[in-house]
């Protein structure tokens, strides 16, 4: 446990400096300061890896049981996405960004890291392809999220006449359109799957078919938003601002389903 | 050795007498010829573009290298030598090293961070080569300052922002639309600067090239430029909205595009974004039209913020390229310092795996009925020996090799160990590296003496 505790702090530690460096960089551009807080980031998902593998030894299966371990794979993948993106295509402060949310989710369960709740039956296969594959939806939309982010900023620089260092930084807007939606392509599908083997897996665990639980119904609800997104910004060919703030609030939906839905769900408790 | 660059540049000499000094390609034959002909340089490379000619060398005496490069310039200018002294810039040792990593990087250009100089760098070396003019020094010098220009293009966005009104349309139209190949772009008037800014969307990719002019024959003589097309002003709503950007430039006293007509289009073009950039004075576009949904509207003012704001971030960039420039110049010292350390290092431990040999046979000799295993063992313990016993002097010598005492130190050291013929020391390396390190080696002892602190090693 000694050394789990202990990559777990140090991956806090390494996470929050590297965004703080990342964030000086921001206000005073340094390619030292840029350097480090990515050698940091990359610190921090070795460490992120290490504590997920030993929390994987300790238990015996994949570690996705609790609200805990599913946001720590979520800035798991958020980190991988990250850091092979900017390796191959630079995208800057779509990384800083993408680690806001990213150490924002784990800063989440800081102070609970234990609460593994243990299903009465794990029925491990299908459930932990269900979480993992939700849990990927989620890294999705949590990039899609930021590019529409990034792209409200833009936008609004781009209109008020501000050419300071947000406007050098951050992409064209076209770039930042493209992000959201190929994000919102992978998110969707991959989400559909998940539920489609969260239900086969309630029908044959629980022996009934899981539909009207609150939190499928509203999981439901949020790929429909998505898919609301998908089909205007495939006729438009361009997002815009409007459809901008409308994936932002789908991703609000998401966080939604995740914090509040649950508590009212018969069987999503341990999230 | 000495390292120095003798020459002038748009700094310090006038564009009459730049031109009268400048060494074109066919010439360069002969200027090589006749510095080879000099005892006194080992290695040259000339840099000859319309902002400067400099003539880098690797001389033995710097005075009468010197002497001549300003002779030399002054003939070719046709002017005396204390004139041309006084719009020449001599810089030797440290500052050569420098200077070439900032004029690689676009730093000592007139319009900071273009691009073009490090072309011209790259071909002036290649020549040199090709000439048989460059030696050890040069080549990596010249190589090491074309790598850091490559870098500080890469790695900074010091030659990306424009500096020019034209060119800040372009930022613009990229910061809305990323990619412009395949836009479609519509210029409204065929004066001059709508010419220069369409010059500049059309080498970045939008060859889709609408005119609309009052004047049809020169709407069609400006879209052939460009393999575009031209239509008569009648149809200007009609191409407003198939177009990504307007580029507007008439002499008209009103208003060429009003709120009305720019709504229209933006209804006929869904959530695409349409950029308007007015660079009328007075302005062709009305200014409500920047309301409008999806619709970007900038005008002259707007784009000269641009370029202020460009230029403000250019030397924002050139601050973190100085500080590659830094770390390019420690890289090249330490080099240069192990040209002088390593074939003594290597000397040295090739000396003692002699030794070691000859012990070995010697004592073969005396105990002739030891096992495989048993002259194995001594023979591992015997090398053991050597290395532990030259592990610290040689990690001493590489610390010692970056100072200028530690030039002479290199020296005493092949002496201590007897190697010093065996090491092929280049007396002439010894004093290049004192020539460059002197500077470095003035600012470690301002920092000694300031915080009191001793070299570990010393």
């Amino acid at each position: 446990m000694g050394a789990m505790r202990a990559s777990y702090d140090a991956f806090n530690l390494l996470y929050a400096v590297s965004l703080i460096l990342f964030f000086i960089d921001i206000i005073h551009p340094r390619r030292f300061v840029n350097r480090t807080a990515l050698v940091l980031l990359f610190g921090a998902f070795v460490l992120d890896t290490v504590f997920l593998f030993l929390r994987l030894r300790a238990y015996g299966h994949v570690p996705v049981y609790s609200r805990f371990d599913v946001l720590l794979v979520l800035s798991w993948l958020i980190l991988l996405a990250a850091l092979v993106l900017d390796a191959f295509f630079k995208v800057g402060l779509l990384v800083f960004f993408v680690n806001v949310v990213g150490y924002a989710s784990v800063a989440f369960d800081l102070y609970r890291p234990n609460g593994n709740i243990h299903y009465p039956t794990h029925m491990a296969d299908l459930l932990v392809v269900h979480i993992s594959l939700a849990v990927v939806s989620y890294a999705c939309f949590v990039f899609a999220f930021v590019a529409s982010f990034m792209y409200l900023i833009q936008d609004w620089l781009l209109r008020a006449k501000r050419w300071n260092q947000w406007y050098f930084r951050l992409p064209a807007l076209e770039r930042l359109d493209t992000y959201a939606f190929r994000a919102v392509v992978l998110g969707v599908p991959t989400l559909l799957v998940a539920m489609v083997l969260g239900v086969i897996w309630g029908k044959v665990v629980l022996g009934r078919w899981v539909i009207l639980d609150p939190k499928p119904l509203a999981t439901f609800i949020v790929w429909l938003m998505y898919s609301v997104y998908l089909g205007f910004r495939l006729r438009s060919g361009w997002g815009g601002r409007a459809l901008a703030r409308f994936n932002m609030a789908c991703a609000v939906a998401v966080f939604l389903n995740f914090v509040v839905v649950n508590v009212y769900s018969n069987f999503h408790h341990a999230f | 050795m000495h390292l120095i660059m003798v020459g002038m540049n748009h700094r310090t000499a006038s564009v009459e007498l730049r031109e009268r000094v400048s060494i074109v390609e066919d010439d360069l034959a002969s200027v090589y010829g006749q510095l080879r002909d000099l005892r006194t340089v080992y290695e040259s490379v000339v840099l000859s573009t319309c902002n400067r000619t400099e003539i880098y060398t690797v001389v033995t005496t710097r005075e009468s290298a010197e002497d001549y490069l300003l002779k030399y310039l002054a003939r070719r200018a046709g002017l005396s030598e204390e004139n041309i002294r006084a719009h020449t810039l001599t810089l030797q040792g440290e500052e050569v090293v420098r200077h070439l990593m900032k004029v690689s990087s676009g730093l000592d250009s007139m319009v900071v961070g273009e691009t073009q100089i490090l072309g011209q760098v790259r071909d002036a070396f290649s020549l040199a080569h090709e000439h048989g003019a460059t030696g050890l020094i040069l080549n990596q010098l010249f190589r090491t300052s074309i790598h850091l220009g490559k870098r500080a293009h890469t790695e900074t966005t010091i030659g990306q922002n424009a500096v020019s009104v034209s060119y800040a349309a372009v930022q613009l139209a990229r910061k809305v639309f990323g990619e412009l190949t395949g836009r479609r772009v519509l210029v409204v008037g065929a004066g001059k600067m709508s010419q220069l800014t369409t010059q500049y969307l059309y080498e970045h990719g939008m060859t889709d090239v609408h005119v609309v002019n009052r004047s049809l024959t020169r709407a069609e003589a400006l879209a052939q430029q460009f393999g575009g097309s031209a239509a008569p002003w009648s149809s200007l709503a009609g191409e407003l909205t198939a177009a990504d950007i307007v580029i507007s430039s008439t002499s008209s006293k009103q208003v060429v595009l009003s709120r009305v007509m720019v709504e229209h289009a933006a209804q006929g073009r869904g959530t695409r974004p349409l950029l308007l950039i007015d660079i009328a004075v007075p302005r062709d576009i009305d200014p409500d039209a920047g309301s409008i949904r999806n619709v970007f509207l900038y005008d002259i003012d707007d784009l000269e913020g641009v370029v202020a704001a460009n230029q403000a971030e250019r030397l924002r960039q050139a601050a973190l390229v100085e500080s590659m420039i830094q770390d390019g110049l420690s890289s090249f010292v330490e080099w240069l310092a192990e040209q002088r350390v390593v074939p003594v290092i290597a000397a040295v431990r090739a000396h003692g795996e002699e030794i070691h040999e000859r012990v070995m046979a010697s004592l073969e000799r005396k105990l002739p009925d030891l096992s495989e295993r048993e002259r194995k063992l001594i023979r591992k313990h015997a090398m053991s020996i050597v290395n532990q016993l030259l592990r610290e002097p040689v990690q001493y010598m590489k610390e010692r090799s970056g100072v200028s005492e530690g030039v002479d130190e290199v020296e005493w050291f092949a002496d201590m160990f007897g190697v010093t013929e065996q090491a092929n020391l280049q007396p002439v390396l010894g004093g290049l590296l004192e020539s460059v390190t002197n500077t470095a080696h003035q600012r470690t002892e301002r920092v000694t003496r300031a915080t009191g602190l001793q070299p570990a090693l010393r």
